[in-house]
Formats: C-alpha cells, sequence, structure tokens
C-alpha cells in the first residue's frame, strides 16, 4: 500500500482541469500531488502548473518519461483521447483517468482494452455519475430489491457552462462564444445530436445500461432510435427502444439560469427519480428518491460528487492493482453503447422534417 | 334577483348528473357540492347536465339538448374525431369539456401570464405516469396532447414514435417548429399528475398539474436569465373549473371554443394508427 501520495501527469488543462480536477485534488492532498501539467499550449501548462507549484511538460512523452508521474489524467479534447491513453498505459503507468468518452469509435474502445490487457495498466474512464454516491446508494438499493425498469427519461436543462466554471475556480481559459445554428443544415443537426450524446447524454448511458441490462451474454445492446431532434441554440431530443424499453432523452443549453439535471427510472411498481448537481461545481452528490407502494426512500446528498469518487477509485486501482478495477469489457460496452445511439440518432436527424 | 336571492343560490343553475357507467359520479357530486350559489341539483329538466365522456358522448350530449339543457358537461370526454360539427348541431345549447390535466386552472394562467415565452419554446415535453388500471397509454397521451394546445400551443403534427406494453412516446411540432414530445409509462407509483418543460433559448417554464378529481395545486413556473416567476397556487379542481366555465358561459352568454381543438387533437391521435416516424 502506496503511503505517499501518489505522483499525477495531467495532459490538456482546459476549463475542465481548472474548474473540476484540481478543485478535487486539492481536497485529496494525501492521496495525490500533482506532479505536471501538459498542454499544446505551453502558456496554458505553465499558468496552470503555476498555481499549484506542479511543472509543466512540453509534450505528451515529456510527462510520461517524468518518473514522478505515477498516474495520469487525460483531460484534452475528446478525439485525442484513446492514442494519449494507450501511450500512458505503455509507459508502464499505475493507472490511467480519462475523461469522458474515452474513445470515439468501437475500433478505438477495442484497442484500449486491448492494450490494457497487455500492459496490465487499468484505466477509468471520468464518467462522474457512475461515482456518485446518491446514485451508487440509489441504485443498490433499487437493484437489492429486484425492481426492472421498463421506461428511462432523462432531462438535462443546463445555464451557460461558464456560470459554473466561473463559481468552481478562476478560469484562465474563457469560452469562446458560440453563434446560432443553422438546423435547415442536415448535417449541423446530426453533428448536434451526436455532440449532444457522446458530450451531455453520455454522463447518464452507463447508468441506463446498468438499469436496462441485456439478457445474452456477452451482452449486445439491442437499441433502436425511434426519435430524433436538434434544438435551438443547441440541445437534442432522443428516443430509443432499449432491449424494448423506452428511453427518453433530452438536453438543451439555454441563457436561463436554472440547472436541471434529472433521470428517472420506471418499472411496474416503483419508480426513481435522480437529480444531479450541474458539472463543474463541488455541490455535493445528487440526490435520490425511490418511491414504492406508500412510501418514498432518500439517498444523500452526499457532501462530494463522482469528482472525488472517480479520483479516490484510481487511487484505490493503481495502489492495489487492476485487480480491484471495474471490468474493461464494461467501459467498451458503455462507449459503444453511446457511440451507436449517437449514430443511428445522427443518421435519423438528417431526415428530420423541422418545419 | 334581489341580493339575498343570489346568496341563497335561489340564481344557480339546476343540474342533473347523468348515472353512467365509467362516469365518476361521486366526483362530480362533490365537484358541485363546492358551488352551491352556482348550482343546485335538480330532476329531468335540469338546466345542466353532466355527461360521461365515454364512447357515443356526442349522443349523449343531443340527448340532453333535445331535453332542453342549455348547457352540458362532458366529465373525460374520448377522443372523437367527428366532434367540431357537433357545437353546430345544438346551437342552444353550451358544451363544455372536463378533461384531466387539460381543464387544470394553471394551465389558463400560464397560457396567459406567459404567453410570449410559450411562443418562443423549441421543445415541450411532456410527461406523466399512469397506474396500472388507469386508461390507456393512448389515452394519457391524448389527455396531454389537450393540455399543450391549452397552453396556447398550436400542434401540426404528432406520431406515435414507440409503444411497448409499459410505455409510450409520440413526437411531433407546433405550428412554430417547436419539437413537442409526449411520453407516458405504466407504474403503480403514478400521482395522476402532469409535467410539462418548455426550453426556449432564453427561458424555461416548468408546469406541475394534478389530475381532475384533485384540490392539490399544481406549479407554474418561468425561469429566465436574471429570475424566476411563479405563478399563485389556485386550490381548485379542474373538475370544479369546468363547471364554473360552464357557468360563465351560460350567464354572459359567450359561447365556448374547446370542440376545434378537441377535434384536431383527436384527428392528430388518431387510435386507429400504429407506430409510425418521429
Ligand atoms: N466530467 C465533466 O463534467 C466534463 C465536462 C465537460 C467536459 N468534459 C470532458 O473533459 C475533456 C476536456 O474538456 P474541456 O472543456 O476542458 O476541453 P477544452 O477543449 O476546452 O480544453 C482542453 C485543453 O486541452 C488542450 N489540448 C488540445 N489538444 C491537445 C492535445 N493533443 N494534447 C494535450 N492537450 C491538448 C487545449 O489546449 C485545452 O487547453 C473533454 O474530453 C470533455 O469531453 C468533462
Amino acid at each position: 500500500m502506496n503511503r505517499e501520495p501518489l505522483g499525477v501527469g495531467i495532459v490538456g488543462a482546459g476549463p475542465v482541469v481548472q474548474a473540476i480536477h484540481l478543485p478535487t485534488l486539492a481536497r485529496l492532498p494525501d492521496l495525490f500531488a500533482v506532479r505536471s501539467i501538459m498542454d499544446v499550449s505551453p502558456d496554458v501548462a505553465a499558468a496552470v502548473s503555476g498555481r499549484i507549484g506542479a511543472g509543466a511538460s512540453a509534450t505528451l512523452d515529456e510527462l510520461l518519461a517524468d518518473e514522478r508521474v505515477e498516474v495520469v489524467a487525460i483531460c484534452s479534447p475528446s478525439a485525442f483521447h484513446a492514442s494519449q491513453v494507450i501511450a500512458a498505459m505503455r509507459a508502464g503507468k499505475r493507472a490511467v483517468l480519462c475523461e469522458k468518452p474515452f474513445a470515439t469509435d468501437r475500433e478505438q474502445a477495442e484497442q484500449i482494452a486491448e492494450v490494457s490487457r497487455e500492459t496490465g495498466v487499468p484505466v477509468i474512464v471520468g464518467a462522474m455519475h457512475t461515482f456518485d454516491p446518491g446514485w451508487t446508494a440509489a441504485v443498490t438499493e433499487w437493484e437489492s430489491l429486484g425492481h426492472e425498469a421498463h421506461t428511462i427519461r432523462s432531462r438535462v436543462v443546463l445555464p451557460p457552462n461558464a456560470r459554473f466554471e466561473t463559481s468552481a475556480t478562476e478560469v484562465l481559459t474563457p469560452r469562446p462564444a458560440s453563434g446560432l445554428p443553422d438546423l435547415d443544415d442536415p448535417s449541423v443537426r446530426a453533428g448536434m445530436v451526436s455532440g449532444g450524446v457522446m458530450g451531455l447524454a453520455v454522463h447518464d448511458l452507463p447508468l441506463i445500461r446498468r438499469l436496462l441490462p441485456a439478457t445474452d451474454r456477452p451482452a449486445t445492446d439491442d437499441v433502436e432510435v425511434v426519435s430524433a431532434s436538434a434544438l435551438s441554440p443547441w440541445g437534442y431530443e432522443l428516443g430509443a427502444l432499449v432491449h424494448g424499453r423506452l428511453v427518453h432523452a433530452v438536453g438543451a443549453l439555454t441563457e436561463q439560469w436554472r440547472p436541471t439535471w434529472e433521470l428517472e427510472v420506471l418499472s411496474d411498481t416503483a419508480s426513481m427519480l435522480l437529480e444531479f448537481p450541474p458539472s463543474y461545481v463541488h455541490a455535493g452528490s445528487a440526490v435520490a428518491t425511490i418511491t414504492t407502494g406508500e412510501k418514498t426512500v432518500r439517498f444523500g446528498p452526499h457532501a462530494h460528487n463522482g469528482y472525488e469518487g472517480e479520483w479516490r477509485a484510481l487511487h484505490a486501482i493503481a495502489s492495489s492493482g487492476s485487480a480491484a478495477a471495474p471490468g474493461v469489457e464494461t467501459l467498451i460496452e458503455d462507449l459503444v453503447f453511446a457511440v451507436d445511439l449517437a449514430s443511428a440518432a445522427a443518421g435519423r436527424v438528417r431526415q428530420e422534417e423541422i418545419r | 334577483m334581489t341580493a339575498l336571492n343570489a346568496l341563497n343560490g335561489s340564481n344557480a343553475l339546476t343540474v342533473r348528473v347523468e348515472p353512467a357507467a365509467g362516469l365518476r359520479v361521486a366526483a362530480v357530486t362533490a365537484a358541485l357540492a363546492t358551488l352551491p350559489l352556482s348550482y343546485r341539483e335538480a330532476g329531468r329538466d335540469a338546466e345542466v347536465v353532466v355527461v360521461s365522456g365515454e364512447p357515443g358522448w356526442d349522443e349523449r350530449v343531443r340527448a340532453a339538448a333535445r331535453t332542453g339543457a342549455r348547457g352540458v358537461l362532458v366529465k373525460d370526454p374520448v377522443p372523437l374525431p367527428t366532434a367540431a360539427t357537433l357545437q353546430a348541431e345544438v346551437p342552444d345549447c353550451v358544451i363544455v369539456l372536463a378533461e384531466t390535466w387539460a381543464s387544470h386552472p394553471l394551465l389558463r394562467s400560464a397560457a396567459e401570464q406567459f404567453a410570449e415565452p410559450i411562443g418562443r419554446a423549441h421543445l415541450i415535453d411532456a410527461r406523466s405516469v399512469e397506474p396500472a388500471t388507469g386508461r390507456s397509454l393512448r389515452a394519457v397521451l391524448f389527455a396531454q396532447l389537450r393540455a399543450v394546445q391549452n397552453l396556447g400551443i398550436g400542434v401540426v403534427s404528432l406520431a406515435i414514435a414507440a409503444e411497448t406494453p409499459s410505455s409510450i412516446l409520440g413526437v411531433g411540432r407546433s405550428a412554430s417548429g417547436a419539437r413537442i414530445a409526449l411520453s407516458a409509462a405504466r407504474s403503480d407509483t403514478s400521482d395522476g399528475s402532469l409535467d410539462l418543460l418548455l426550453v426556449g433559448r432564453a427561458e424555461t417554464i416548468r408546469l406541475a398539474l394534478s389530475d381532475s378529481g384533485a384540490v392539490r395545486p399544481g406549479r407554474a413556473m418561468l425561469t429566465s436569465e436574471a429570475d424566476a416567476h411563479e405563478l399563485p397556487t389556485a386550490w381548485q379542481s379542474p373538475l370544479r373549473t369546468s363547471l364554473l366555465a360552464l357557468h360563465d358561459a351560460l350567464s354572459t352568454g359567450t359561447p365556448t371554443d374547446q370542440l376545434r381543438e378537441f377535434t384536431e387533437a383527436a384527428v392528430l391521435l388518431d387510435p386507429g394508427a400504429g407506430p409510425s416516424a418521429g
């Protein structure tokens, strides 16, 4: 058991690192110490690492060559995740945390799994809701009571990210403002809906898969997208049958101030409602309620959300070896589920009649 | 009319509740009991007749009009694609529909007070849960559609996108191009309420409407960039609201125009149609 804090290397130092990971790591000084930060922009790497007294690396190779770096967090844009995760594993690091989504297609996901098996380096995906203690407590109860979900509905309506980022840290690299999309263009609609699934809905897709398990093994998800729509200025509406059970999801980024992040799960005799805080802020866990018959039982709020949970999980697997790691198969199945949904929804939304 | 007459309720309309299978007579009687100045129960020659909205309700309306009723309240009318012409057939009789959710008092105030943001919404998402012993899921979707219409939203298309033994999803568009999604699922944990979410670029509106018999108030909240505006709660069931609307229409002579949109909804959600494109 490692008694010293584990040395952390961070790849990509954008708003997610500044607002999510560094404040989380600041609460876990006994477990982690950030040693090096790398970004394609050397100025960003220097400024962000300078804030916490860590070193800056100019390249990924330099960061990986640093022996003080024992675990690596990949926080670059999604397109780079797979190759950087693989490089970190091949460099013999003890464990890798990759921001969601950890790959952009099935092939990449399988490569990661292959290298993880080959090198024995475990990987965790930063899907923070899967680590949220409100969720884990509620789903344990739900499963122990034997409830079988037949309908899941998700609603995510958020104010601009900047509102949360600026209350979680002092952001160094503000996001560029985006204009209004041209939803008359089918490829704009397709990009928005698949981006919505891979960027926002993706947080809850592992939860949905867990609640709607496949009946066969190895699990193949039987997914049929039955409705898809792009929303202005940014959002999606998505309906799907997953193993014959209804999943309906809406997500939107708006200018109004109220964040709504809900997942509603229904069975014949029970229902579960999960209310998550928005991303970036460190506002504690989801509050979950399970209603059966005449009573409602509440789980949470716990003091921390899944951000702390994912780092604690990383520490556990890095300290005790990959046996403690979640199966890489589950990560692949979760990713393939998201990719399949995103591409089927994109295909459907291209055909959408928008008037 | 003397003031005392009014206080005694002697200006009340006489009302007869037609016993029929499926009509929850007790609920109507209970609602009438909360309007002692407006209504007085009477027998055959009542001015107002309350009929069940089970299949054949148009025939019940015609029959009531033939017996001289000035007003008919139809409780929980099932979809009827031919309802549009009914009012013209009985010109001397005011027809008011008492619907789950669609007759909710909060819906009308939201339609009036939030009219502009409602018009700017890009997404209208309606969700409810129905008990195992409740209505058919298509009937629930119809009731949701009626509530959306009563928010002042013109619905131009709607199709069933998915239907399983436990749930249903319908999607469509409003006249202004907003995406409409209606979904219902079965669970015994149902509290009978309808949850409506409207999302625009800079506002959201959320409404929670209790079921038709309940006096439990709903909630209507408009959230914008800088603040939020909640409508006052109305401690009045949708059924009582409909009875008052009928009384108003008869005392002021103002005609009601519910049947046109009701018919449009019935045509959009033709019960014979199977799952179709979304
Ligand atoms: N868990 C959450 O709540 C959450 C929320 C939003 C985003 N995310 C995920 O986190 C990741 C980062 O998000 P972000 O908003 O900070 O992204 P971003 O694109 O704003 O910033 C990423 C940073 O990576 C740098 N970069 C670009 N290419 C690089 C490369 N090849 N190698 C190293 N650095 C590179 C950029 O210069 C930038 O500073 C994304 O994968 C995103 O999907 C997670």
